[in-house]
């Protein structure tokens, strides 16, 4: 097992949703999800660029800061240009942390899961012959294991709370979420199986007395965004973004060759904007808000990010003809626009609110 | 479109009238290319110059269009104002890169010719693959991307050739052509013959003094170019600037003689600016090109698909910075450079994000790094005033390190 001299599993870092957590939980270490969602970013930083991902930039602050507690090393995916720049920052800047960065095919044919198969695997060698874990075949399988039981479960979880959403705001969820991303699946379930032994202990709602609206963002560190959408008085019913139900979509298969069944559930799961996939990450939106009847849809934009920004057009146009009221509202992890992001959701609200009481 | 074509061609019969030029033979040849694009029985491939080698369409009776280039087009010709508009209203975001927008806002205003497929890759930057899917929605019409790994290995250059071979075969389809890849050779070969008289001529402009060429006019022929590699007339242009090159003073010039030599990063703006003029007063002159050296690649007659993904494959614009940085300080050895200019672009994640790394490796090393920001495609954010400063600036810090050093 690969633990610190503290005696301590260590920690390793991911960025992106699509980081195959289940090769570091089967080489012992314990997957940690950068968030840097109680960062504002004040002052600019001389090595990066200011009109890049907002996100890339908190993290990479943060991270020059020390402020990710005991962080080994971090694993990037070439999931966008933002990120590629990011893990050639951190290698110059924070050279004592272990990098590595993984291809990831934007299509979905058998050639790429192969390949990306094949990309997982040397991921695995490397990190056997530098940090000295070996990945076996049976680790490997548990992990997986561990993994798709924690998306079963939390999969349940938003489930469960379609019925029920007040019980759980959703707010609290991203709380919660963040924290399970943090640590081992293993350490996460209980927790989550917690949760969802108190949605069983209480009946059902048939009817909600607020405003049912879709969150739909790249990635959604900023919790603060959640409360003002939820004290604005609407109630969040299901999200699309990088660390909610989308990250826990789809199952890895247990059987057979486990990094083509890693590669193919990764490329194949609820896609992000950046994939050429079928259906697309807009189709699989548009679905999601059909299926749960939302009254309406907020789109939290992460400013500078082109992959979901050339999307917003499309969006706005399938809504406007399922008459779905929509929202826009961008964010770059500055603390100057929450006034101004208030005020919008609040109107938004209004808007919903009066809707919804005709209905 | 069309009458920006029919405008190059003007431009260039009237050049030509006066001799060979091969800056008008480049226009005449790329506006030919334009306007067969909107001609009723043109099949129509929407594709990457930059990223794609066009000998890949050579074989069939295609015609490969870029829907950047022609944004390029529209704002070279300064029409670019309604199709940024015209984005802004459809609701893409104002921060994207502004190329994109134009192509797709000219695109909503039906300046482009349809395409009948569309054939990108993952490389260069994310907006370029969306900016298809976009397209590809609006015409109903397939986009095939092709998928570009971080590796450069043999496994990377087998699953970048599978992927060529099918995006080969459906060329074939729709051109209704047997898809046989004997048919690339001949197109490998012009394009090769282009590569050795591109390679004479960074030959020259490695010289010290380098012969004068006009603005950043080495830029200019390769990147326009690029959407003809592959096309015997490109032989034909390109001995023609060898021969003006070889012409070319060099002790002396409309620049006073060379008191500076600059590699250019990346692309220049397209619109016009005061930045050639200002470099040319201080006999600035921009030695080498990287955009120049991406198109560099030699292709295999006997290995053409093989060779194409290698071609892909070898681009600096896939993989971490360092490789990128890597061949920069090889090129300013090579060429005895004394300033590296970036003209960043603000909104392209790609550019702007490295670029404190490539500035610190060549301070390392101590060459200077001409940052000069602005915007390729929207005119309205450039400042000539500030520009000047900027650059009478950087070639002061320059000029002294010079007089420092003698």
């Amino acid at each position: 097992m690969q633990k610190n001299e503290t005696g301590n599993q260590d920690r390793f870092g991911w960025l992106c949703s699509y980081t195959p957590i289940e090769i570091l939980i089967a080489a012992s270490l314990v997957p940690t999800r950068l968030s840097a969602g109680d960062l504002f970013l004040h002052k600019p930083n001389p090595n990066l660029h200011q009109l890049i991902c907002p996100y890339v930039r908190a993290v990479f602050e943060k991270a020059q800061e020390d402020r990710f507690n005991r962080l080994e090393g971090v694993v990037f995916v070439k999931c966008c240009d933002a990120m590629l720049r990011l893990y050639d920052l951190w290698k110059v800047h924070l050279p004592h942390q272990w990098t590595y960065i993984l291809s990831l095919p934007k299509i979905q044919s058998s050639e790429a899961a192969r390949y990306f198969a094949n990309v997982l695997r040397r991921f695995s060698k490397v990190l056997g012959t530098e940090r000295g874990t070996l990945v076996t075949d049976q680790a490997l399988g548990n992990a997986i294991l561990e993994q798709n039981q924690l998306r079963v479960a939390l999969r349940k979880l938003y489930r469960m709370r379609l019925d029920n959403p007040l019980i759980l705001p959703y707010s609290k969820l991203c709380s919660l979420t963040r924290d399970w991303l943090s640590v081992a699946p293993a350490q996460a379930l209980p927790d989550v199986e917690k949760e969802l032994r108190e949605f069983e202990e209480i009946p059902s709602e048939t009817s909600s007395p607020l405003p049912k609206v879709v969150i739909s963002s790249s990635t959604l560190d900023q919790i603060e965004i959640v409360e003002i959408i939820e004290m604005a008085g609407m109630m969040v019913i299901a999200d699309d973004h990088c660390c909610g139900l989308r990250h826990f979509d789809d199952l890895v298969s247990e059987d057979g060759d486990p990094y083509l069944n890693l590669a193919q559930r990764y490329l194949r799961r609820w896609p992000c904007p950046r994939m050429q996939a079928n259906p697309s990450h807009l189709q699989r939106l548009i679905q999601k808000i059909d299926e749960v009847g939302a009254n309406g849809v907020i789109c939290v934009g992460l400013k500078y990010c082109d992959q979901s920004g050339f999307e917003l057009p499309r969006l706005q146009t399938q809504l406007e003809e399922r008459h779905v009221p929509f929202l826009y509202i961008e964010h770059d992890y500055t603390a100057t626009g929450f006034a101004q992001l208030k005020v919008r959701i609040e109107a938004f609200a209004e808007m919903l609110s009066n809707a919804f009481e005709g209905l | 479109m069309r009458s920006i074509y029919e405008g190059y061609l003007k431009y260039a019969d009237k050049k030509l009238s006066c001799g060979p030029n091969a800056r008008a033979m480049l226009y005449k040849a790329i506006a030919g290319l334009g306007l067969s694009a909107f001609e009723a029985e043109a099949r129509v491939v929407w594709t990457t110059g930059y990223s794609i080698p066009m000998v890949l369409y050579q074989p069939f009776d295609l015609v490969p269009f870029d829907f950047e280039y022609a944004a390029v087009d529209l704002v070279a010709s300064g029409r670019a104002a309604q199709s940024l508009a015209a984005s802004n209203r459809l609701g893409y975001p104002v921060d994207t890169c502004s190329a994109h927008r134009v192509a797709l806002g000219a695109q909503a205003l039906g300046l482009f010719p349809p395409a009948d497929l569309l054939i990108s890759t993952t490389h260069f930057c994310d907006g370029k693959p969306k900016c298809n899917e976009i397209f590809s929605e609006r015409y109903h019409v397939p986009f095939h991307l092709i998928d570009v790994p971080l590796e450069k290995d043999e496994s990377a250059l087998d699953y970048v050739e599978s992927q060529l071979r099918e995006v080969f075969s459906v060329l074939g389809r729709l051109a209704g052509k047997e898809a046989n890849e004997s048919l690339l050779i001949e197109s490998i070969r012009d394009y090769n013959r282009v590569l050795s008289l591109m390679m004479e001529l960074n030959k020259l402009r490695s010289q010290k003094p380098a012969p004068y060429i006009p603005a950043n006019r080495g830029l200019t022929m390769s990147m326009v170019g690029s959407r003809l590699l592959g096309r015997p007339e490109m032989i034909t242009i390109y001995e023609q600037f060898l021969r003006e090159v070889r012409k070319a003073p060099r002790e002396d010039g409309p620049d006073g003689g060379e008191q500076l030599r600059l590699l250019w990063l990346l692309a220049s703006p397209i619109y016009s600016t005061n930045i050639f003029d200002t470099l040319r007063e201080f006999g600035a002159r921009i030695v080498a090109e990287e955009f120049t050296f991406e198109l560099m690649h030699p292709l295999s007659e006997t290995k053409p698909l093989r060779s194409i993904a290698e071609w892909i494959l070898d681009s600096r614009f896939i993989r971490p910075v360092r490789e990128r940085i890597d061949h920069i300080l090889k090129w300013v050895d090579d060429y005895q450079v004394d300033a590296v200019v970036s003209f960043t672009h603000l909104p392209c994640r790609q550019g702007n994000g490295a670029l404190s790394l490539i500035k610190k490796a060549l301070n390392e090393k101590g060459i200077v790094l001409m940052n000069l920001e602005g915007d390729l495609c929207d005119p309205t954010v450039f400042s000539p005033t500030r520009m000047r400063r900027t650059i009478e600036n950087y070639v002061r810090i320059l000029l002294d390190k010079k007089r420092t050093m003698h």
